[in-house]
């Protein structure tokens, strides 16, 4: 073979074609998805206990495990949750219906979308994050802003959600509809929000996502409890343990209110493809 | 029904797509004036006028030129390291079960933990200062840049490959002429997405942790409740970011999409 | 009875769709419009079902002038255009929502068995065939007992033997109310299968040709040299239309009812 590398053709022995590793997602993948962090878990303990690494700026999973013990005991592990928990839930639901109704109404409405969609799309190019300083400016340091924050960082997913949705409806379905002799009101209601459904669902779903992330955001700047502000008191006591366990927390609860959301939400979706269907 | 029909043919699709988002601004701005007039508070809501001075006044001064160099010095940064290390990872990964099975796990779980909740760990490990920024910024860009990356590997075709090895291809011909450029579509895709990430984590970043840049701006702005600069600080940051995305974009359409079959 | 009176569309950008189609078709024939694309055909249906509008000209059922879709009209897609997220029986019961449930239910498990689908009430519409799929969708169109059921290319998605499989299906179902029937094609073994009439259509501007009768006895012979011969006349008449301009022209056949 040249030994530049160039393609050159040449009588070789015979190739053996390339045969694809399989990308299922058998229980191999699942199995290995848990046992490689917890090996790996293992061995940094073992290394810290051993003295061949310094535990102290990323703690072994024992001072973590520790941490998240003494948290739960004396009940500041609920309290903080429970404040955080507060303001995503809050902030989940005034995003939601804002940019539910907004997104309908702009979508449903060729006026409304000529005067509305333009600035929200310029205040969507500002990145959530930036909005804190002035919300706090208007609301003050507390429970206000950071709801605030929270329902901001939700509502561009759902606002774009339904607006996408509602543009993209099948027209031929609607047709159908017409075709009966649906009233607009019935029509919207047997035909439009039922095949917005699955697209809505998404956008319910990032949403949350990013209401979960704005929610820390938030709880950085002046809280007194929250996952967040253990983040924040983490790192100014010099406590790498309590972020972690923090961060730990608030990524189980992140799962935990994915997956109850689509398990609710589950029902309304049986009828789709199981192509297409997100699990 | 016909007048405003006319009316719109007669200036095109791009002429009407103009109008209507100038239609758009303009009553946006109307709404804002009228806003900031009856709350009649420069704290609360400054005119659009008294932002626009404000604009002036921090350009002319060269303080916003300042901030905006060193937001952009740490989003390219940070975004350097994030594509450094995750384009070759992904490309790694797809190609090699073993470590597929190995790396995956782990990406999967970091994964969700969003940039922001990194900083106190980040401060923590590095001090304060500019490290903790350019630690957020990577990883926030990393995680798009990999997946995406690691999607146009996994989107090798069989067929070229064996093609490309029955002409003789050593392995690194293979990777330069075929597992590159199959695989350049995506990666584009996945660098400007990470771009986005990299510029919020970054704004994040310096909002709480640093002493220049624009999220620095809007903090410290708004500690001296100068609303005003905190507008024009939101704004700068929303028309950069824009404007670097619509960049990558337009590169991923003129220069990658023209060979690129869709899928 | 379905009479169309100098029917035309044009579209505002000039185009004319159809120009100046009179047209009676007597309660319970089975009528099939055939031509190449172009031709206004599937325009005309849609007039016709009050889905569109004519620019000027009239349709009028039993009397009564057609401004929209109308109770007495229904009409079959060429796609199914079952909605997924209901089941196959509230699909076919999704016009009946004035009715009660039990009489709903009594309906649609009715028309159920006439197309053959009794067991498969409670499926999705993701689990069906296409050619399933097509007949729940005539079953839906039926449910509501129209005097006029309009088709435009139903079975064209179809393979050709779920094809001939739906249109004896067709036939069998009209044999029950007989309905009028008015079925747009471009597969000219259909119309003469199905119609008694067939209505060929020419494009630029898109009008009626020639309106010829098919006078075979039913149940009609594929494979007769009758057959052969009617579609050999259609096909001739469509090469025509397409060749040079003609006028329009009638085959001499049975009075046509008034």
């Amino acid at each position: 073979m040249p030994a530049d590398g160039s393609l050159a053709l040449e009588a070789s022995a015979p190739v053996e074609p390339v045969r694809r590793p399989s990308r299922g997602a058998g229980s191999y993948s699942a199995l290995a998805g848990f046992l490689v962090p917890v090996v790996l878990g293992l061995a940094w303990e073992a290394a810290v206990r051993f003295g061949v690494a310094n535990g102290r700026l990323v703690p072994p999973p024992s001072v973590i495990f520790q941490t998240l013990y003494e948290l739960a005991i004396t009940g500041e592990l609920y309290t903080h949750i429970k404040a955080t928990l507060f303001r995503v839930l809050s902030g989940f639901a005034a995003g939601t219906i804002a940019g539910t109704l907004i997104g309908a109404l702009v979508g449903y409405a060729q006026t409304a979308r000529v005067l509305i969609d333009p600035s929200l799309q310029g205040l969507r190019a500002v990145p959530s994050i930036a909005w804190v300083p002035l919300f706090i400016l208007w609301f003050g340091i507390f429970e206000a802003s950071k709801i605030t924050l929270v329902a901001v960082g939700v509502f561009f997913p759902i606002y774009l959600g339904v607006l996408g949705a509602l543009l993209s409806v099948d027209r031929k379905i609607v047709e159908v509809g017409r075709a009966f002799r649906l009233s607009s009101f019935a029509l919207v209601r047997r035909i439009l929000l039922p095949s917005i459904l699955p697209a809505y669902v998404v956008a319910l779903r990032g949403g949350l996502g990013l209401g979960w992330m704005f929610v820390v955001a938030a709880e950085f700047m002046g809280a007194s409890e929250g996952l967040g502000y253990l983040l924040v008191d983490g790192q100014q006591l010099g406590k790498p343990q309590q972020i972690v366990a923090a961060i730990l927390t608030f990524a189980i609860l992140g799962q935990l209110s994915d997956w109850l959301l689509s398990r609710l939400t589950a029902p309304f979706l049986r009828w789709q493809d199981s192509f297409v269907r997100t699990s | 029904m016909s007048a405003r029909r006319s009316l719109l043919d007669s200036i095109g699709a791009t002429g009407t797509a103009i109008f209507l988002g100038a239609v758009g601004i303009a009553i946006f701005l109307s709404i804002w004036t009228i806003a900031s007039h009856s709350l009649d508070s420069a704290v609360l809501l400054p005119p659009p006028l008294t932002v626009l001075q404000t604009y002036g006044g921090l350009i002319a001064d060269g303080s916003l030129a300042q901030d905006v160099r060193a937001s952009i010095v740490r989003v390219f940064g940070g975004f350097l390291i994030a594509s450094s290390t995750a384009v070759p990872l992904a490309l790694l990964l797809a190609y090699s079960r073993i470590l597929r099975g190995l790396v995956m796990p782990l990406i999967a779980l970091i994964r969700p933990i969003p940039p922001i909740a990194w900083i106190p760990l980040a401060i923590l490990w590095m001090g304060l200062g500019d490290p903790p920024s350019y630690f957020i910024t990577a990883i926030a860009a990393f995680f798009p840049i990999f997946l995406n990356a690691f999607a146009g590997g996994a989107s090798l075709q069989d067929e070229h490959v064996n093609a490309a090895r029955s002409l003789g291809a050593t392995p690194f011909a293979l990777l330069k002429t075929v597992m590159l450029p199959s695989a350049l579509p995506m990666i584009v895709t996945g660098l400007r997405i990470g771009l986005g990430q990299a510029w919020m984590a970054v704004v994040t970043a310096e909002l709480v942790a640093a002493q220049s840049g624009l999220g620095y701006m809007i903090q410290i702005s708004r500690l001296n409740l100068e609303t005003a600069r905190v507008l024009v600080g939101m704004t700068v940051i929303g028309l950069l970011g824009a404007v670097m995305i619509g960049l990558i974009g337009v590169f991923e359409r003129r220069v990658i999409v023209p060979w690129h079959y869709p899928r | 009875m379905l009479s169309v009176n100098g029917l035309g569309k044009t579209y505002p950008n000039g185009t004319v769709a159809v120009r100046d189609v009179t047209l009676t078709i007597g309660a319970g024939e089975i009528v099939s419009i055939v031509g190449g694309s172009g031709c206004g055909k599937s325009t005309l249906l849609r007039l016709l079902s009050g889905l569109d509008h004519p620019t000027v000209g009239t349709v009028e059922v039993d009397g009564t002038q057609i401004v929209g879709p109308h109770p007495a009209v229904g009409i079959v897609f060429q796609e199914p255009r079952l909605l997924p997220w209901l089941t196959v029986e509230n699909n076919i019961g999704f016009g009946l929502a004035h009715l009660s449930r039990a009489e709903r239910r009594d309906r649609v498990h009715t028309v159920l068995k006439r197309v053959g689908l009794s067991d498969y009430g409670s499926r999705w519409p993701r689990e069906l065939s296409g050619g399933q799929s097509q007949r729940v969708a005539i079953a839906r169109a039926l449910v509501t007992r129209p005097s006029v059921l309009l088709l435009d290319e139903p079975f064209s998605a179809l393979d050709a033997f779920t094809r001939v499989e739906l249109q004896d299906h067709l036939l069998e179902i009209w044999e029950d109310t007989r309905p009028t029937l008015v079925l747009v094609t471009h597969d000219i073994e259909e119309a003469v299968a199905l119609a008694s009439r067939v209505v060929v259509m020419r494009p630029f501007p898109g009008r009626v040709a020639q309106i010829s009768d098919v006078t075979l006895a039913r149940p009609r012979d594929r494979l007769s040299h009758a057959f052969d011969d009617e579609k050999r006349a259609i096909l001739s008449a469509l090469d025509t239309t397409l060749a040079h301009a003609g006028t329009l022209r009638t085959r001499p056949a049975a009075a046509v009812p008034a």
